[in-house]
């Protein structure tokens, strides 16, 4: 799955994005000038030029492995190829002597005559030409803030082009030197801001220890969103309406009833001793089931992973706790937990079945796709798939207000849906990202890779669908899809006009409206789709009700 | 206003009849006397005194927003006898202003050093040892000097500072004069600096010629010509620095009022310093500066006075020298010194025209007790 960024408004030449660009200059400018600079520096650095090109980074959901009101875990993959462009002005000291011996006390120092002298030589420096690829793992939780990690080192390639470019060592050195920052910056550097920046946000302690408000930044204010941009795509995470507390005011904070409290103590304590009986949680699933069936994940794994590229199969060696994973159970068991996350749409009417079921449910929703990616393989059906529109009125949906599903029996076509439902209710916040359906090919074949391991005590009822056999039921779901897509759509298009009449109807009343008919329709679409698939098949222990 | 552990180092380059201004850092001292004078910043008291003729301590306290200070000590292995009290020192002592350059002299014979007891040479090379520790930086200021020949000294600065990148830093210099040139040798710790200077004076030779010609005929002028050069390396960053510089100074013997020329090159960096300073009678000295940078066509002209008050005419005694400089980068520059009683003051301002907001920058006052 991927986003789309809309980049025309940085790209059109108008009032709002000049007064962007200023604020954006003076932000960066104030950033730059902040800390200590090198004695080679001898002037503040200014921002000549900011342009954050015609083109926007793509940004890919990977896999979300853990996803709450208050939680959320995934890996991304973001690429930039895009001709933005930074141009800095400054002054060096370009006498080397001088610079040395700044540091230096004066009652050590040789104390020279005039070797020493300053020479100040205006310095401008252009970056341009960034090529980026990288891993981005963002883990959120509300107690903890906001982690993100570059797996790798995102920066593939930048051009430096400055003042003494017809020097080829002072060229070659600024290339060098700016390269290596720019790596550190987005390794090190960034992901501290994020996390502090995070921290000032949702947690009052630190804020308060730094005397701000908690919730001064706005989360959707043009500055952040342009970071998404300007090579800092990390820094979506801050525009990430999911991890932003003031959107959703009345998002309960993690609660745990007495009763599933007492049932995980229950539990644990039974391990703890020799109790023979272990309590039966009911609606719960257990990863030590799915990690049964080894050899068929394994041969999963081979039919999947094999052929994909090799960044993706680097993508699967993460388990949603954030280990690496080696083994083919724990894998299994990963996979398996994808069975859960469909509890994500359909089963989250009964909210208290999933704090029953684990202290921490992990859910894993995988939408890499795989080795034929649209790219690489046109559809056949591509321009006839609708890209199912989740805007900003979609916002903050919430789980509860899903209509349950009729019979959620199979978890499969789902998965098209749910994703972009679970992850673009908390992305959706943001206007300028705007969510499409993953093409049909590529998440077909995603989905029909899923396979339930089988375990000793409820094999007959756990399906297990390979690539080759699915190939058919896939066109089916995508015909299915499709459609459902387009209903959607539809209706959503229908609400829009009606309020485009309305006019000064409240835009709040209209999020809930949308909210409800993209909840009905995932509703819908899941539970259809499930049937589909599914057929008389067993539902997997998650779904007994 | 030279600090009283400056003061007493002078005191002993004297005794062991040591001629700082023949070495090519102070090839621009006048110039730097008049143009590049520091002001006093806040309250800083000193109180000194060379308790023994070896031995001197100078305490200071100083209160620039926050309230510092400093413990001295100082050992020469050479009773300083020609150390006065702050009431009785002659002010050009403690101040720094025209340098007036006298006749070059010969090293001494080694021969003159010696000292034999019984047969036996018992003479020792004087040094000098001085420490000062600032609190509360806790930073730490060394200094061993030593005499070694007629011709020669070593020195070693060190600083001791937790702040510093490795802790401190070292700088070892043996330096040479024979009169007619002299040279310098440097090692610095940081960024293992090495570094060469010399400086050499066209004319007489004082070795072969210990005394200056009689003068034959008023017409001709009698100045001195020097010329040096300095190199840098640092060998760690892989910067290096060199300077050239020239000067014709009048000799006390010149009929006409005492002038100072020099002019400064540094090639690689494309810059030029030009000084002009006169002395124009016993009480006023007058300098100019021009520098210009042949890369960044950066400018700057300082103009700058000083102008001593006789206390009584009748004698050679002077009440206080007023300093006054202007500069185009560095704005006005005022600063008073003399002798109240006792003490010594320092009062000085540094205005900056430019900003008008903040005009008067740095106002302060210095006092200096000795006994």
């Amino acid at each position: 799955m991927a986003f789309n960024f809309n980049w025309t408004p940085l790209t059109t030449s108008n009032t709002s994005s000049s007064a962007f660009y200023s604020h954006a200059k003076s932000l960066l400018t104030a950033a730059l000038n902040k800390s200590q600079k090198p004695p080679i520096i001898v002037d503040d650095i200014f921002v000549e030029e900011l342009n954050l090109g015609q083109s926007a980074p793509e940004l890919e959901i990977l896999e979300i492995g853990d996803l709450a009101e208050d939680r959320f875990r995934g890996i991304f993959r973001m690429s930039y190829d895009g001709d933005a462009f930074l141009t800095l002005r400054t002054k060096v000291q370009a006498n080397p002597l001088n610079t040395c011996l700044s540091t230096t006390p004066s009652y050590t120092s040789p104390m020279p005559l005039a070797a020493s002298s300053p020479l100040t030589i205006p310095l401008q420096i252009t970056l341009s030409q960034f090529r980026l690829s990288g891993f981005i793992i963002l883990v959120f939780s509300k107690a903890k803030g906001v982690t993100l990690v570059f797996r790798n080192d995102p920066l593939e390639s930048l051009k430096v082009s400055s003042t003494f470019d017809t020097i080829p060592f002072i060229k070659d050195y600024l290339q060098k030197e700016i390269e290596r920052q720019v790596r550190g910056l987005f390794q090190e550097e960034l992901p501290v801001a994020v996390h502090r920046l995070s921290l000032r946000l949702w947690n009052p302690e630190y804020a308060a220890s730094l005397g701000l408000d908690a919730h001064d930044p706005d989360p959707s204010s043009p500055i952040e969103r342009s970071e998404d941009g300007s090579g800092d795509d990390a820094n979506a995470a801050f525009t990430n309406p999911l991890l932003s507390p003031s959107d959703n005011p009345d998002t309960p904070s993690i609660v745990f009833s007495q009763k599933n409290l007492a049932a995980l103590k229950a539990l644990s304590e039974a391990q703890k001793t020799l109790s023979m009986r272990t309590p039966d949680i009911s609606h719960a699933v257990f990863r030590v089931w799915a990690s049964g069936g080894g050899s068929s994940s394994a041969g999963w794994e081979r039919n999947v992973d094999a052929p994909s590229t090799p960044v993706g199969s680097q993508a699967y060696t993460f388990s949603d706790t954030g280990e690496a994973i080696s083994s083919p159970a724990s894998i299994s068991s990963s996979r398996h937990s994808l069975a859960s996350s469909m509890s994500l749409g359909g089963g989250a009417s009964t909210p208290s079945t999933r704090a029953r079921g684990k202290k921490r449910k992990h859910r894993v929703v995988n939408l890499r796709p795989a080795k034929e990616s649209p790219h690489s393989d046109p559809a056949p059906d591509k321009p006839t798939t609708v890209p199912t529109q989740a805007t900003s009125s979609s916002a903050d949906r919430k789980e509860e207000e899903l209509p349950t599903p009729q019979t959620p029996t199979s978890p499969q076509p789902q998965l098209i849906l749910s994703a972009p439902a679970t992850t673009a209710s908390p992305f959706s916040q943001e206007e300028k990202i705007i969510f499409e359906s993953p093409i049909s090919p590529t998440s077909s074949i995603a989905t029909e890779n899923i396979t339930y391991p089988p375990t000793s005590p409820s094999e007959n009822r756990r399906p297990q669908l390979r690539t080759g056999s699915a190939c058919s039921s896939g066109i089916l779901e995508q015909a299915f899809m499709k459609k459902l897509a387009n209903e959607m759509q539809k209706r959503i298009e229908e609400e829009r006009r009606k309020r485009g009449v309305m006019g000064g109807a409240s835009g709040k009343m209209w999020c809930d409206v949308e909210r409800e008919l993209a909840g009905v329709g995932l509703g819908i679409g899941m539970g259809m789709g499930m049937g589909m698939g599914m057929g008389g098949v067993g539902a997997p222990p998650a779904y007994r009700q | 206003m030279l600090t009283y552990m400056d003061y007493l180092q002078n005191a002993f380059h004297r005794a062991t009849s040591w001629d700082p201004d023949n070495s090519y850092v102070n090839l621009t001292a006048t110039a730097q006397a008049l143009l590049d004078f520091p002001t006093p910043r806040g309250l800083k008291m000193n109180f000194s005194s060379l308790s023994t003729p070896k031995f001197g301590t100078s305490y200071s306290l100083s209160n620039h927003g926050v309230v510092d200070g400093s413990v001295s000590y100082l050992y020469s292995s050479l009773p300083l006898h020609n150390v006065h009290r702050s009431a009785e020192v002659d002010l050009h002592d403690v101040t720094t202003g025209y340098r007036q350059l006298e006749e070059l002299r010969p090293p001494d014979n080694e021969r003159f050093w010696e000292v034999w007891k019984g047969g036996v040479r018992v003479d020792g090379r004087n040094s000098l040892l001085f420490g000062r520790m600032y609190l509360p930086t806790s930073t730490l200021e060394a200094l061993y000097l030593r005499r070694m020949k007629p011709t020669t000294q070593f020195r070693i600065t060190g600083v001791s500072d937790g702040r510093l990148k490795s802790g401190g830093t070292i700088m070892a210099m043996m330096q040479h004069d024979f009169g007619k040139w002299s040279g310098e040798y440097l090692y610095s710790t940081d960024g293992a600096l090495i570094g060469a200077r010399g400086l050499y004076n066209f004319g007489r030779d004082p070795r072969k010629q210990p005394n200056p010609p009689p003068r034959t005929s008023d017409e001709k002028a009698v100045g001195r010509f020097s010329m040096g050069a300095e190199f840098y390396y640092g060998m760690l960053n892989k910067s290096a620095g060199m300077s050239t510089g020239l000067r014709y100074t009048t000799l006390p013997t010149h009929p006409n009022a005492p002038t100072t020329m020099t002019l400064t090159l540094t090639p690689l960096m494309g810059s030029l310093s030009a000084t002009y300073a006169i002395k124009a009678g016993e009480t006023a000295s007058f300098c100019s500066r021009f520098d210009f940078n042949m890369y960044s066509y950066e400018s700057d002209l300082s103009l700058g006075c000083e102008v001593w008050r006789r206390e009584d005419v009748e004698k050679e005694d002077f009440a206080g020298v007023l300093k006054a400089r202007v500069s185009q980068t560095s704005g006005i520059g005022l600063l008073w010194e003399g002798r109240l009683k006792h003490l010594l003051f320092s009062v000085g301002a540094g205005i900056d025209l430019r900003r008008k907001d903040q005009l008067v920058r740095a106002v302060g006052l210095e006092l200096q007790y000795s006994s």
